[in-house]
């Protein structure tokens, strides 16, 4: 829009100009400076300019090793998870299979338990000395650690993302194309491959992207599983935090950042244009089946065993709590209780704390930034969209040693503080509430706002008495998945936890890495627990189901 | 701006946030960072607070995670006090500027050998490197315990073993320098590629790969002996200890106080405790020889050491200064 006009907008609502202004600078401080750090580090060699980190990854065997690895698993996880994530998608919103209430509750219940207790049962069973492994059949050999082990638990954790992802696309696919496929006399597979597959193309590649780069970045599996198969996350924590050389850390968790932004930039500016798919707001068909008996069967018997598997990693942390001494000692026990809420009274508690602070700010923020964007004409409009949802494609060790280099001297001196830890959740999880806001201000008609301006209210009141109570449900369901994300973080966090503030997440990988698996049990149920009774009350107070489907996109 | 926006909401929530912020970190707690073992840490401060009243709270970080931790907070350190680690680790951080000296009038007895001459660190206890084997594993994979370095890089041990990260951890680092001192440089490294076609997983924490054993995740082991008494006598493990026979490795495990710690004063006093009967005491039921006690603290049999145990000296200054160099190496040498 030409530049004249857009400054006499901003005059004529100069509510939008002070918020934008303000936005912007709020965003450049706890999201470019951070990044920026980051990187002005990693580019130094001793305190003069230099590319000697970046150079060391091209040039020392081990972190070639590393970045291979990396990809490696990456690929492995990212094509199980779609997979896994499509048979999923494709029984719920495309069959009649009995049971779905199940299968959608499998397929989210890994989003919000915490990283690395998929792999903490996968050790207590599967382990050298797991109960599976030595005690029902004794496989000598076999070892869960490494890639076979990381690609396993990944995939169970991160299969919900794929499973999202296709959901919404094969939701968005107007099955009168596939009746119309039917009725001229296709077979129900002729019309899944030719019709159907075809128009979910783009989901499948943006649902695999995902994963990958969630795979990449992630850090607390491979800290625990990897055994000698070392990853670019894993090594650039220990860089950084363990082996004192700030500059490598820097640049590896800079190199994790390149794919990251990669796929963001693919998904936002190639797939969204790309895409098929057609929202019509048609009622979805009733009572079709794109499946014969046999394939409906065979696919159902999939996704039930795999619900079983993980239903089973489940309930092994669950028996890891009541269990004296794993792998020694299996007698009931409620020991683990007293040392955790002795040990971790302390932590579970600030864990809440900054969690029910952060969230109600992130997911404000957010509805805000989404009400300028998708409603406000402005200059910068764009620069504001794409900053804000930067933090949301950033590999958590990125974010975490950007806020210890940008808030570690005056005037914005904050290690330490539960501020730090309060700050990274707000801009690490705002595109959350930013994309749930966008998704519902755009169904709801821009004439019910316009006529209250007509009728002369300014944009605050708009907002406020408007806007607010139309969104109010999505925003909540969105704040819901906020505290999820502060709850379950553990990549960036790690690096701003102190002797004051500490993490629940930082607390289970430190019990799980001295082996106190029954303790680090015990913490991951009550993380779960905390998790299910907010969403308990979000039900009852608010009547917002959040494991309803809306609640997720 | 019209009244009560939710930016303005924000805003001022963030305002708070910051005040917030400043304000917890002039509390009047001391803050502990310690890389002692979790239990025998805990023991000791529970004892400190109740003796003194002075409010304490520590977090156990690994040696390398402790160092790093203190050098990136520089500028606003938290703790005040970092206790535990290997002497050469509180060397390094000496260098770096991140600690003060301090004579503690408590530690007049100590052997200079234990200390540092300008007073920035001294030390707490020995830690004595030493092997140990899960008997079950062992009958399981009919193996018979290693007795001498060399015999830990007998391919029959492939993926049975398991040591510490030495970028991570100082028992590591301290496995390190005495195979070093031991065998000369060039010779070491050489040893370290062959011990890691043994090794199933290099840990963050030094205690790890004991536990590891202890749980049967590896036959063997290499760690401090008060870890690994602790793991035979309390959780009655089914582990054998085994000294080397061709000599072994020790650390001084030290305590520095932090420069610029907001609490240096009760810092000192945590400092001056550490070497008190009381603390002694706590030390030795711990499995530890504390090296300042009293006739009357009672440290346990077992701990003693065999006569014939032949103690390697590393150069503390030297393991301080080389550690970035040798850690680089390592990981380009024997990770890669």
């Amino acid at each position: 829009m030409p530049i004249k006009s857009s400054i006499a907008s901003y005059k004529k609502d100069p509510f939008v100009f002070c918020s934008v202004i303000l936005l912007l600078i709020l965003l450049s401080i706890f999201i470019l400076y951070p990044i920026s750090m980051t990187l002005k580090l990693s580019l130094t060699k001793g305190g003069e300019w230099s590319l000697a980190s970046y150079a060391a990854i091209f040039e020392k065997a081990y972190l070639q090793k590393a970045l291979v690895n990396s990809v490696v698993l990456g690929c492995f996880t990212a094509t199980f998870a779609t997979i896994i994530g499509f048979i999923f998608a494709f029984l719920l919103t495309r069959t009649q299979i009995a049971g779905k209430t199940f299968l959608q509750f499998m397929s989210t219940l890994p989003i919000i338990s915490p990283p690395f207790m998929l792999t903490l049962s996968v050790i207590l069973l599967f382990g050298k000395n797991g109960f599976v492994s030595n005690h029902l059949f004794h496989f000598e050999s076999f070892s869960i650690y490494g890639l076979q082990g990381l690609v396993l638990v990944q995939t169970c954790s991160m299969f919900p993302l794929a499973y999202l992802t296709l959901s919404g696309i094969l939701q968005g696919i107007d099955s009168a194309t596939e009746d119309a496929a039917l009725d001229l006399g296709a077979s129900r597979f002729r019309t899944f491959l030719d019709v159907t597959l075809p128009l979910a193309i783009p989901g499948i590649i943006s649902a695999w992207l995902l994963v990958f780069v969630g795979s990449l970045a992630d850090f607390a599996n491979p800290m625990i599983l990897a055994g000698k198969f070392d990853v670019l996350s894993v090594q650039a924590y220990l860089q950084f935090t363990g082996m004192g050389n700030l500059e490598l850390g820097a640049a590896l968790s800079n190199f994790l950042l390149v794919p990251c932004l990669a796929v963001y930039a693919l998904q936002k500016f190639y797939l969204k244009k790309k895409s098929f798919v057609t929202v019509t707001g048609k009622p979805l068909r009733k009572g079709g089946d794109l499946t014969t008996k046999p394939m409906r069967y065979f696919l159902g018997l999939l996704a039930y065993s795999i619900s079983a598997f993980i239903l089973i990693l489940y309930f092994t942390v669950l028996a890891g709590c009541f269990t004296k001494a794993w792998g020694i000692d299996y007698s009931f026990s409620l020991e683990n209780f007293r040392y955790v809420f002795d040990v971790g009274w302390k932590t579970i508690m600030d864990t809440i704390f900054v969690s029910a602070i952060a969230t109600p700010i992130a997911g404000g923020l957010g509805l805000f930034i989404a009400f300028l964007i998708v409603r406000k004409r402005f200059m910068g409009r764009r620069v504001l969209d794409v900053i804000a949802m930067i933090p949301f494609s950033l590999p958590g060790t990125a974010v975490g040693i950007g806020y210890v280099l940008a808030f570690n001297r005056e005037p914005l001196l904050l290690t330490g503080t539960a501020t730090i830890i309060i700050l990274s959740f707000v801009f690490r999880n705002m595109p959350v509430g930013i994309e749930s806001a966008k998704a519902s201000l755009m169904q709801i008609d821009k004439s019910i706002e316009e006529a209250a301006t007509n009728l002369g209210a300014n944009t605050a009141k708009v907002f406020r008495e408007i806007t607010l109570p139309l969104i109010k449900p999505a925003s909540f369901a969105a704040m819901a998945y906020v505290f999820v994300h502060c709850m379950t973080a553990v990549s960036a966090v790690i690096f701003l936890v102190s002797a004051r503030w500490n993490h629940m997440t930082v607390l289970i990988l430190a019990q799980t890495e001295i082996l106190r698996f029954s303790a680090a049990a015990v913490l991951c149920l009550i993380l779960i627990s905390v998790v299910l009774s907010v969403f308990w009350l979000l039900k009852k107070l608010i009547g917002i189901d959040t494991f309803k489907k809306g609640a997720f996109s | 701006m019209k009244k009560h926006s939710v930016l303005t909401y924000a805003v001022v929530a963030l305002g708070f946030l910051f005040l917030g912020g400043c304000k917890s970190s002039n509390s009047n707690s001391l803050f502990v960072y310690t890389s002692l073992e979790e239990v025998t840490a805990k023991a000791l401060i529970k004892a400190f607070e109740e003796e003194t009243k002075i409010k304490t709270e520590f977090v156990r970080l690994s040696t390398g995670e402790a160092g790093a931790r203190i050098e990136a907070e520089k500028n606003n350190p938290q703790g005040s006090i970092w206790v535990g680690g290997p002497a050469g680790s509180h060397a390094e951080a000496r260098d770096k500027g991140l600690t003060i000296p301090y004579h503690s009038p408590a530690t007049s007895t100590l052997n200079a050998k234990y200390k540092d001459k300008e007073n920035y660190w001294s030390g707490l206890y020995l830690g004595i490197l030493a092997f140990v084997a899960n008997t079950d594993q062992l009958k399981k994979l009919g193996l018979t315990a290693p007795e001498t370095w060399a015999d830990l890089t007998d391919p029959k041990w492939k993926n049975h073993i398991q040591i510490p990260n030495p970028g991570t951890s100082g028992t590591s680092y301290n496995v390190m320098t005495t195979l070093i001192t031991k065998f000369g440089e060039q010779d070491a490294f050489n040893y370290m590629k062959n011990l890691h076609k043994n090794i199933s997983q290099y840990t963050r924490s030094g205690a790890a790969p004991i536990k590891n054993a202890a749980l049967g995740e590896s036959a063997v082991a290499v760690g401090y002996t008060q870890d690994i008494f602790r793991l035979i006598y309390e959780s009655k493990a089914p582990l054998q200890l085994i000294y080397p026979k061709d000599g072994t490795g020790y650390e001084v495990a030290a305590v520095s106080l932090i420069k610029g710690g907001k609490q240096t004063e009760l810092a000192q006093k945590l400092y001056d405790w550490l070497y008190s009967p009381a603390a002694s005491q706590i030390l030795a039921d711990n499995f530890n020889a504390p090296l300042v006690k009293t006739k009357e603290t009672q440290v346990k049999p077992e701990v003693l050491l065999p006569v014939t145990l032949k103690l390697i000296d590393t150069d503390v200054d030297w393991a301080g200064k080389n550690r970035q160099r040798l850690i680089d190496l390592w990981n380009d040498r024997i990770n890669g």
